[in-house]
């Protein structure tokens, strides 16, 4: 008799509404709860019970998850993911605090979908996200192969990363590292970018130790960055489609010899903020479109022979640059100021945008010095900057036969169109310009 | 008037069209409104709608279409200034304001709603009733996720059935 009762009841219970909707539908609502949340409504009835596997995003944010075990959570969704579909876009932020081995298991369960993206992987673990205090074990993280992913960005900082012996990133466009250190000199990350990702176009490194020995050869690639890459001695690079290179901060924490060899006939755009290695050999195109020239900041600046970073070593690399954007300091006694000042193979620029960083000196004659012997600027632009100096350090006055006084030289731009400065404080000396 | 109006005119008044909804009810209102629809601007710039015509929409009742349309009107000033960036800070409370109340309605009208809003692709509609079922189940527990979404008390079967469920998806809890 009860049964019967509830029987009838049932039938006018009110139903729910939402599983009449479609599952793409659903999936839309459910791909904006954590995984974690998702994946629980699939105990509400056997409609729901596999809708959370075809999840369109899998976005894990360490902190946002209600669950016991981060490690456990990735690992339960990349097995249980829908076999019959690609698998979308993974991502993994990590903010919360973990054991070092702790933190190399979430990145080694994330790294169970290696095989199944297609499209784009990220992992992302935040610099507070590894306590080093309690922690003495640290294994270090292989990376296993993507055969299909597209962009693969690793941000792990202070693990040692293993790159696959073997498996071809056949798909791989974007590559960006930050944080890991290499134990074998940089042969794994050599040999992958050159011989096993063919469809490479884009690399990113910054903040990487024990890279000592890069070599990047590669037909596919076009931009490249190499920031902070912290162990570089020598930088090696054939890429004929390569147009745009990026160097900043690598070869200033070395202490040893330094070479770099560029072969990249392509070449447009290069921007250096670092110190000159000791032997170059480019084999670059004759003109160059852009020029950046960065002088290093003064902490960097003191790690270098002299105080020199030998900027001009790079320009010297080029005859010809349609921009030229230049930010130094001025040093009058310095050898690349010298250089800039007395060098006949400083290369002709169309259009120059210099920044001075004056630090108390007169800056006026070397600009002059500078341009009156590239008469073919057609536009530049000049802007005065000052490096904040401390109260208490006097800068000491230049001797009077520093080259910064010397302003014999006329300048004659008979082609000049356009000029810009900024920035001016209104000092005599910069009226006097 | 047979011959479709072409753009909004130069005569001062907006140009309207006529909706249909599956009961018949016809809805004039402005093509600008109801051209948050991608699925409708289509029609509406190859000059449909206008007159005496009417778009038929087979799939929308008339209770859940006059919901749309109010959320379409309400919507359609911003989206003509290209959403945001004329839009003052006040605008954009009272718009938001305006949102928070118009989900506040019983739960079959807003999967009627989801529905309406994916067949007639209106984007800000659709992200906004899906934030709202969304944060109804953000949260809770198994049992009020059930109850929230009106679904029956489970049977015992049902029961014991989440119950194995929930311990092969131990993963997927605290």
């Amino acid at each position: 008799m009860p049964r019967i009762v509830r029987k009838k009841l049932s039938g006018f219970r009110r139903r729910d509404r939402i599983s009449e909707l479609p599952d793409h539908l659903l999936l839309n609502i459910l791909v904006l709860l954590p995984i974690a949340e998702a994946i629980r409504t699939s105990m509400l009835s056997r409609r729901w019970r596999h809708v959370w596997t075809r999840l369109p995003l899998l976005e894990f944010v360490d902190d946002e998850e209600p669950v016991a075990s981060f490690v456990d959570l990735i690992a339960g969704v990349i097995r249980g993911y829908v076999a019959d579909v690609d698998m979308p876009d993974v991502s993994i932020f990590v903010d919360l605090r973990y054991q070092f081995a702790e933190a190399v298991r979430i990145a080694t369960s994330a790294f169970l979908a290696a095989q199944r993206v297609k499209s784009s992987f990220g992992l992302v673990l935040s610099r507070d996200a590894v306590n080093w205090e309690w922690d003495s074990e640290e294994p270090p993280l292989l990376m296993p192969c993507f055969p299909c992913v597209k962009e693969l960005v690793i941000w792990f900082q202070d693990v040692e990363l293993r790159m696959p012996n073997t498996g071809t990133f056949a798909s791989l466009t974007k590559l960006s590292i930050y944080g890991v250190y290499f134990t074998d000199s940089g042969n794994g990350i050599g040999d992958v970018v050159s011989s096993r990702c063919p469809c490479l176009r884009d690399l990113e490194l910054r903040t990487i130790e024990g890279l000592k020995q890069f070599f990047l050869h590669s037909t596919s690639i076009v931009k490249c960055r190499l920031d902070t890459v912290m162990d570089l001695e020598l930088l090696h690079v054939v890429a004929p489609n390569l147009g745009d290179i990026n160097v900043t901060k690598c070869f200033v924490f070395v202490t040893g010899p330094t070479m770099m060899y560029l072969q990249l006939p392509e070449l447009k755009h290069f921007h250096w903020e670092d110190r000159g290695p000791d032997k170059i050999c480019p084999s670059l195109p004759s003109k160059l479109e852009v020029l950046t020239v960065i002088e290093l900041p003064p902490p960097y600046l003191k790690r270098c022979e002299g105080g020199n970073s030998h900027f001009t070593r790079i320009m010297k690399m080029f005859r010809r640059i349609d921009t030229l954007h230049l930010d130094i300091r001025i040093a009058p006694d310095g050898a690349d100021q010298k250089d800039l000042i007395h060098s006949t193979s400083i290369p002709f620029f169309g259009e120059l945008d210099l920044a001075v960083h004056k630090n108390g000196h007169m800056f006026g004659p070397t600009i002059l010095n500078l341009l009156s012997r590239r008469s073919g600027v057609r536009k530049m632009s000049l802007q005065i900057k000052a490096d904040r100096v401390a109260p208490h350090i006097i800068i000491l006055p230049c001797p009077s036969n520093c080259d910064c006084h010397n302003n014999e030289n006329k300048i004659t731009w008979h082609y000049l169109e356009w000029v810009v400065m900024k920035k001016f404080s209104g000092t005599e000396e910069e009226k006097g310009l | 008037m047979a011959a479709p109006e072409s753009g909004d005119g130069n005569n001062g008044a907006a140009r309207m069209v006529t909706l249909i909804s599956s009961d018949n009810t016809r809805f004039e209102v402005e093509a600008a409104a109801a051209s948050l629809s991608q699925t409708l601007q289509l029609t509406i710039l190859d000059g449909g709608g206008g007159g005496g015509d009417g778009i038929p929409l087979p799939n929308v009742d008339s209770a859940t279409l006059s919901k749309v349309l109010e959320y379409c009107i309400k919507h359609a000033p911003a989206a003509a200034n290209g959403g945001a960036p004329n839009a003052t800070a006040v605008d954009r409370a009272e718009l938001e304001r305006f949102d928070n109340e118009f989900v506040n309605i019983d739960q079959s009208v807003l999967y009627s709603l989801i529905m309406a809003a994916h067949n007639l692709e209106i984007e800000g509609l659709q992200s906004l009733v899906a934030k709202k079922v969304a944060d109804m189940i953000k949260g809770k527990s198994p049992m009020e996720i059930r109850r929230t979404l009106g679904f029956p008390d489970p049977t015992p079967e049902e029961q014991a059935e989440m119950n194995a469920h929930m311990l092969e998806y131990g993963w997927a809890y605290e």
